[in-house]
């Protein structure tokens, strides 16, 4: 089986959905749900994978009953819309449109990031200290989710195969067949918007990225400078 | 080179981290119950009693060992929730329970007198005299020193510990006053010696506004980032400060310890175990650092050619930066 490909940004030597070698391509099917499929049949599809994974995993649902009632959204930068998640007594999956509803707490970064998190691939306070992954609102809704995800091994592919039935294996033959032609149209539209942008333009984040590294070790260093030479001359005046 | 074999010790805040720990090579596991008897008391972290029971035979079938942390300060009049907890560690048959406070130790020393004892890191004992004070009274075989010593005072406080030594080898750092700290409670009013949270996560919040995240704790913001800038946690000794006019860290910098580059001195000082800190980050994190210090030390023993990059492991750490800490005390 041919494995899956990464579009994401990841460091080297993270896993990435592009060391997949199950076959499954769970990027690919979750952007045929977000851009081929109109919402109700992704509000469909969403319903039927929570309750193949409440199937599949019951250890999961029990952990996400035993959170707190709190509704995250969890939203895929890519995608039209996202999901909401609501744990507590009756954890639900639902798709919702882009500032719909009113959320405890929000995580969105770009749908291969969260797909390698939701299967433990990837390490959120990581993304979180690079910024890759944006966190608001409700720390304790994101953290007991991420927990409860965590304790679990989801094999997303597989899942979202299994929540289309019969159609899944079709959807998985699709996947498989887009997925180079999707990777190589966003490194299109990535090259396209790196052309536009006139050069050394401050909001290309991997330059601002690096600027704000140089900046916070140069603010380290002065306040370190500044702490040893207040030490120095209390030093000084103590000295006889 | 054959170094002195050091312990590898993880951690694991979920049972899927625990066998991550010990498929990545740990030696010893530790890990925590779900309540504020240790202190990483998350939402949906730790484990219950029977997640430790299966946990300890996932370690023993691979011979491997289970370490509880039973680490926090019970306040007056509540000891029941640390009694149970040492009753559930002995009866889950681990191989060391983790202690801090001094009624804890008298009660499991009295109770569970087969129990292998080790001090926390909570519990701060850092000169010879402390030590010896929790190996007479409590029959502690292993201390968890604080990370205030350099290496030189490590190898002195060793030879004179008359006990087992483990140092913290890769994670956040805190401000040098371990199991002391109260800066927490002044923004919370939840101690996190007792309660097992250091800026609970109930209480930390993060927005974003004009681009910058804005890090808070309670009602008061910790930090802010611009774009791109690496993020930290909201703890109060790493929150930035406006001190004549300009924002700076006054206690400590968002920074990981990273051990890496100084596992042979740590070795030759006569430790026996290095500690990864992080119970309450992911298995990708436990996979990934252990993995790393489990191939630097085969290399130290000679049992691989080449160990791990010291900057290997620079992007899981707090604020992207790493440091020696305290044992290169290049500041003092």
């Amino acid at each position: 089986m041919r494995p899956s490909r990464a579009i994401s940004r990841l460091p080297e030597g993270i896993a990435t959905t592009e060391d997949r070698q199950d076959g499954a391509t769970p990027l690919a099917l979750l952007k045929i749900l977000g851009i081929a499929m109109p919402r109700p049949a992704a509000a469909f599809a969403a319903k039927r994978l929570f309750e193949s994974l409440g199937r599949g995993h019951p250890q999961l649902l029990a952990n996400l009953a035993a959170l707190e009632e709190r509704e995250v959204h969890v939203l895929p930068a890519e995608l039209p819309y996202g999901f909401a998640l609501r744990t507590g007594p009756r954890p639900q999956l639902r798709v919702i449109g882009r500032g719909e509803g009113q959320a405890d707490a929000a995580v969105e970064a770009s749908a291969a990031v969260l797909t390698d998190l939701i299967e433990g691939r990837i390490d959120s306070d990581t993304l979180f200290f690079r910024r890759d992954l944006q966190v608001t609102g409700n720390t304790a809704a994101i953290v007991g989710l991420r927990n409860a995800l965590d304790r679990e091994t989801i094999r997303l592919g597989a899942e979202i195969a299994a929540a289309l039935g019969p159609l899944g294996p079709l959807a998985r033959r699709l996947a498989h067949s887009i997925e180079p032609a999707l990777g190589r149209w966003e490194l299109r539209a990535r090259t396209l918007q790196r052309a536009l942008s006139p050069p050394l333009r401050t909001s290309d984040p991997a330059l601002t990225a690096e600027v704000e590294r140089c900046r916070a070790e140069v603010a380290a260093l002065t306040a370190r400078l500044g702490r040893i030479e207040a030490r120095q001359q209390r030093r000084e005046e103590r000295a006889p | 080179m054959n170094a002195r074999r050091l312990e590898l010790v993880c951690p694991a805040g979920t049972p899927a981290a625990l066998r991550a720990a010990i498929d990545a090579g740990a030696d010893s596991v530790y890990c925590g119950f779900r309540d504020r008897t240790n202190a990483r008391n998350y939402p949906g972290l730790n484990f219950d009693f029977a997640e430790l029971v299966e946990g300890v035979a996932y370690a023993h079938a691979r011979g491997r060992k289970v370490l509880v942390a039973i680490n926090t300060f019970p306040p007056a009049g509540d000891l029941a929730p640390w009694r149970r907890a040492v009753d559930q560690a002995a009866e889950a048959r681990v191989d060391a329970v983790i202690l801090a406070d001094i009624g804890v130790l008298a009660y499991a020393t009295a109770a569970h007198p087969q129990l292998r004892r080790h001090l926390s890191v909570q519990a701060s004992a850092a000169n010879a005299p402390s030590i010896h004070y929790y190996r007479d009274h409590f029959d502690v075989r292993r201390v968890v020193l604080p990370r205030v010593l350099s290496i030189d005072e490590l190898r002195a406080l060793i030879a004179e510990a008359g006990v087992e030594t483990e140092v913290f080898a890769f994670g956040s750092v805190g401000p040098m006053s371990e199991g002391r700290c109260f800066l927490s409670s002044y923004f919370c009013g939840v101690s996190p010696t007792s309660e097992g949270a250091c800026a609970p996560a109930e209480r930390v919040s993060y927005l974003e506004r004009d681009g910058r995240v804005h890090s808070r704790l309670g009602e008061v913001t910790l930090n802010t980032f611009s774009p791109g800038e690496p993020a930290a946690y909201p703890t109060p000794c790493k929150g930035r400060y406006l001190t004549h006019g300009r924002a700076t860290y006054l206690f400590e910098e968002p920074v990981a310890l990273n051990a890496l580059g100084i596992l042979a001195e740590l070795a030759e000082a006569g430790v026996t175990a290095l500690k990864i800190e992080g119970r309450q980050r992911s298995r990708a994190y436990v996979t990934e650092v252990v993995g790393t210090f489990r191939r630097a030390l085969d290399a130290l023993q000679g049992e691989t050619p080449a160990g791990a990059e010291p900057q290997q492991l620079r992007r899981e750490g707090e604020g992207g930066r790493e440091t020696l800490g305290a044992y290169r005390r290049g500041w003092r």
